[in-house]
């Protein structure tokens, strides 16, 4: 089930409120329980199964090595059970396949592919069970006795499908006793209604941009101008349909009392890659230090190791995103651009003016999207080849056979505006409360009508056999 | 109190008043949608030619396949008050950009696409669909032309070929699927064959409808005449009497739905013609086909072609009882709707069957139980190279 469905905002939401908000303090983890579960089986009934073992498992290992937590060796080995458990899951369901590719062309072998589907959400969750049964080891917080409640942090629907990767140290008192109160709830409502309008106006529209000129066949054969408008349109279609999601999340965790960290924090305004990666996916680059980097050793090394602790994280950061070459080729392309950063680019880009540092972090920001997006390969080489030679191609018969996507040009200035912190500003400009809280109430109750009215429309689908 | 302090108190309330009202007016637009569900259920949409997604209690394996869920999505978009009334203003709203003023630069002798599926050529006001991988129908193909060789097998056979605007690349000017060279190439034993050879684009916009993928009344006489003259060269073809215009409502074709071009549309024609007595029945039933009884209509977005020349089922049957004609068969598309009693006036029972709707026929028991002679295949592009005419296989 998505958030941005009417079947999610007329039936699952309404109906949860209200049971939600009906029943007694000690049932409402159970009530959030059920209804994760539900949320969860809604698009993946067979996996639903997969997560609750994994509940069940991380729960029990979590109780023994807070058991053992003074028997260092069998605490170490319950940890090392647990993550292998996990990254074992993880790996079966979306690595394997990736591996015997690897293997079939490296040894011109014919292995056969595991006909699995990737379940929903399986990055998200596995890195949030894993992050509570290290911090249970670290001792940074408390086992969690009751199956309920843990089953209530690891699905809860909200972040379940796509973030934000919620620490279980961030709602650990939550889940026990949490604060509901109309303002709280309200201010929740809004900020669903503006990652709703997120996902469903821009990122949807951008997609239709992005997904036409990217899965078309004759993808390297478009020039620059198209190849650009491609490449800004994913972009913007990627950062709104994330944090878009993300807000969502956070506002609909509000609602019920929850209170997540930031995920996004206007990325598009950075100055650097560094800057970037601080405003981008924040719960994900955030564990990945916590859990990666900083156990390896960070920077309290040797350079040399440095340079590979600082390798493994991008290269598993790449590697989480998806298994493909190309997300690894991502992965590493951060890398490098953030050692350059810091050996001696950011001390030179602190000299420029703003807009200067602004355009160079867009720009490889927005190649960084490219390759994240094209996954042959092959294809990539091609178009970055395009794009650096300003490629010129048929641009009349470029725009005449994908004419109608100057319907959706027009979201990309939208989107560009909208990236920006704009609301932050008018919010400091206006002084009258009065006059803010007219305009954002009545602002949003329109965002909020019209992505109805995008969802309906979106279901239009007519059919050209006359059966009656 | 101070006023300094009623009008703090004032300020405060109006602000917490305002959040109230905010989030009565969400609940209040999440209660018309969940309500929906109560709402007595709208049936058909003439806009999008379907009928509508209803609301239905799940079962264990509906909700385990996902239908449950769909039919729920889909339910909701489809039964929320004044929906059809939402895509048409939102799908004017949202395709805003006019096509027919792009400059002639750009859209001479080139598509100018629409949709992913659909585009105008040369500028002119007709939408065509885009032209179609012949490699991506390779298996259809094979399965269509294993069951044409049974028929040649069975009865005198005649190939009709209609390629439809998807078939031939205008831009470049050749067929993108070439299914007379296919057939010809293919079919074994005793057939005929001809083809509807008139696949300029002047003459695409002469016999095809604007805004619908189907032959208008111009290209359909037409071809029944060429079919005929394959058929029964001795035959005198039937001449129309005369031609209705139905007042009212224009006719927005298939093309214009699926594009969202409702404007793109025509008044609908169609011939009239004196034919001998005759009954008709529908899927085993006696019933009347067509209704060539329209001459007015004022319902928006009505499906004429269906409505005058009858619906697709899986097999009508005429009886003209002239007992000493041949009986025919005719594996057909929408395409053979507007002539299948043209043709079948000069038979004695005509089958017309739609291989999208009766896929597991067994040809040799019905070609004998109905002692048919003679098999009319309309080769349109779909009726070979689409999957909804594969056939199943035969328990």
């Amino acid at each position: 089930m998505l958030f941005s469905s009417l079947t999610f905002l007329f039936f699952f939401l309404p109906i949860l409120l209200i049971l939600y908000y009906i029943a007694k303090e000690k049932y409402k983890n159970v009530i959030l329980c059920i209804a994760s579960f539900l949320f969860y089986a809604w698009g993946e009934p067979k996996y639903i199964v997969l997560m609750m073992v994994s509940i069940i498992v991380n729960y029990i290992i979590a109780l023994f090595i807070d058991k053992f937590k003074n028997q260092r060796m069998k605490k170490k080995g319950l940890l090392i059970l647990a993550i292998v458990f996990n990254i074992f899951m993880l790996f079966v369901f979306k690595y394997a396949n990736f591996l015997i590719d690897i293997v079939n062309s490296l040894f011109h072998l014919r292995l056969a592919s595991l006909e699995l589907a990737l379940p929903i959400g399986i990055s998200f969750y596995t890195f949030q069970i894993l992050s509570y049964v290290i911090d249970v080891y670290r001792g940074e917080v408390g086992v969690q006795k009751n199956i309920i409640t843990l089953g209530t942090y690891i699905s809860l629907f909200p972040q379940l499908i796509a973030g934000p990767i919620v620490r279980y140290s961030t709602i650990e008192e939550q889940l026990k006793k949490r604060d509901h109160s109309l303002e709280k709830f309200t201010s929740g409502l809004k900020r669903f209604v503006i990652g709703l309008g997120k996902k469903v106006i821009i990122a949807n529209n951008m997609a239709l941009i992005a997904d036409t000129i990217f899965n078309s066949a004759h993808v390297t054969e478009y020039g620059f101008l198209i190849l650009l408008s491609a490449i800004l349109s994913y972009t913007f279609q990627i950062y709104f349909d994330f944090s878009g999601y993300s807000d969502m999340a956070i506002g609909l965790g509000k609602m019920f009392g929850f209170d997540f960290l930031e995920n996004f924090n206007y990325p598009y305004i950075s100055e650097s890659i560094t800057d970037f990666w601080r405003r981008w996916h924040i719960s994900l680059s955030t564990w990945f230090r916590d859990y990666v980097y900083i156990p390896l050793g960070g920077n309290r090394c040797s350079k040399l190791r440095w340079l590979f602790n600082l390798f493994v994280v991008w290269f598993l950061t790449g590697l989480w995103h998806g298994a493909s070459w190309n997300f690894i080729i991502w992965g590493l392309y951060f890398f490098v651009l953030l050692l350059i950063e810091k050996l001696f680019l950011k001390k030179f880009l602190d000299r420029l003016p703003g807009i200067i540092r602004w355009c160079y972090a867009f720009l490889f920001i927005n190649l960084g999207w490219l390759i994240f997006r094209v996954e042959n390969v092959q294809n990539l080489f091609t178009l970055f080849s395009n794009l650096f030679s300003l490629k010129k191609g048929d641009l009349w018969m470029d725009i005449a056979h994908n004419y109608y996507l100057l319907n959706y040009v027009f979201y990309i200035p939208i989107a560009f505006l909208c990236s920006f912190p704009i609301v932050k500003w008018m919010d400091h400009k206006m002084s009258s409360e009065f006059g803010k809280k007219i305009l954002s109430n009545i602002g949003l109750l329109v965002l909020f009508v019209l992505c109805i009215l995008y969802l309906i429309n979106n279901s239009y689908n007519p059919f050209i056999y006359f059966r009656f | 109190m101070r006023i300094v302090d009623f009008y703090k108190r004032l300020k405060k309330d109006s602000l917490k008043m305002m959040d109230a009202f905010f989030l009565f007016s969400i609940f209040f637009i999440m209660g018309i949608g969940f309500l929906t569900i109560f709402l007595e259920p709208k049936d058909k949409s003439s806009l999008e030619n379907r009928g509508l997604k209803k609301f239905s209690l799940p079962t264990i394996s509906t909700f385990f396949n996902g239908q449950f869920q769909d039919n729920l999505e889909s339910a909701y978009a489809d039964q929320f008050p004044y929906s059809r009334k939402i895509k048409s203003v939102m799908g004017n709203v949202l395709n805003f950009m006019d096509y027919r003023s792009i400059p002639e630069k750009i859209c001479q002798n080139r598509y100018v696409a629409i949709n992913e599926d659909h585009a105008i050529f040369n500028c002119a006001d007709t939408i065509l669909q885009l032209p179609i991988d012949a490699e991506l129908y390779k298996d259809n193909i094979a399965n269509h032309l294993s069951y044409y060789n049974e028929l040649n097998a069975l009865a005198d056979t005649y190939y009709y070929v209609l390629e439809r605007s998807n078939a031939y690349n205008f831009e470049e000017g050749k067929l993108a699927i070439d299914v007379y060279d296919i057939l010809s190439k293919n079919l074994k034993g005793n057939y005929h064959i001809a083809k509807f050879d008139h696949n300029t684009f002047e003459e695409v916009k002469k016999y095809f409808y604007k805004g619908d993928h189907h032959w208008n009344l111009y290209g359909s006489y037409l071809g029944y005449l060429e079919i005929m003259k394959m058929l029964k060269p001795s035959d005198t073809p039937l001449v129309p009497t005369g031609i209705v215009t139905v007042k009212g409502q224009p006719f927005v074709g298939s093309n214009a739905k699926e594009t969202k071009q409702w404007d793109i549309s025509e008044p609908f024609q169609y011939y009239t013609f004196s034919l001998p007595e005759h009954v008709v029945y529908v899927e085993g039933k006696l019933q009347n086909y067509g209704n060539y009884e329209i001459k007015s209509n004022n319902v928006p977005y009505f499906n004429y072609y269906s409505k005058v020349y009858g619906n697709d089922v899986s097999e009508i049957m005429y009886d003209f009882n002239q007992d000493e004609k041949e009986n025919l068969m005719i594996l057909a598309s929408s395409y053979s709707n507007p002539i299948n009693r043209l043709i079948a006036s000069h038979f004695n029972q005509t089958f017309v069957v739609d291989m999208r709707f009766y896929n597991k026929i067994n040809f040799e028991e019905y070609v004998k139980a109905h002692h048919i002679t003679k098999i009319l295949v309309l080769a349109s592009t779909e009726v070979v190279a689409y999957e909804d005419f594969n056939r199943a296989e035969v328990e």
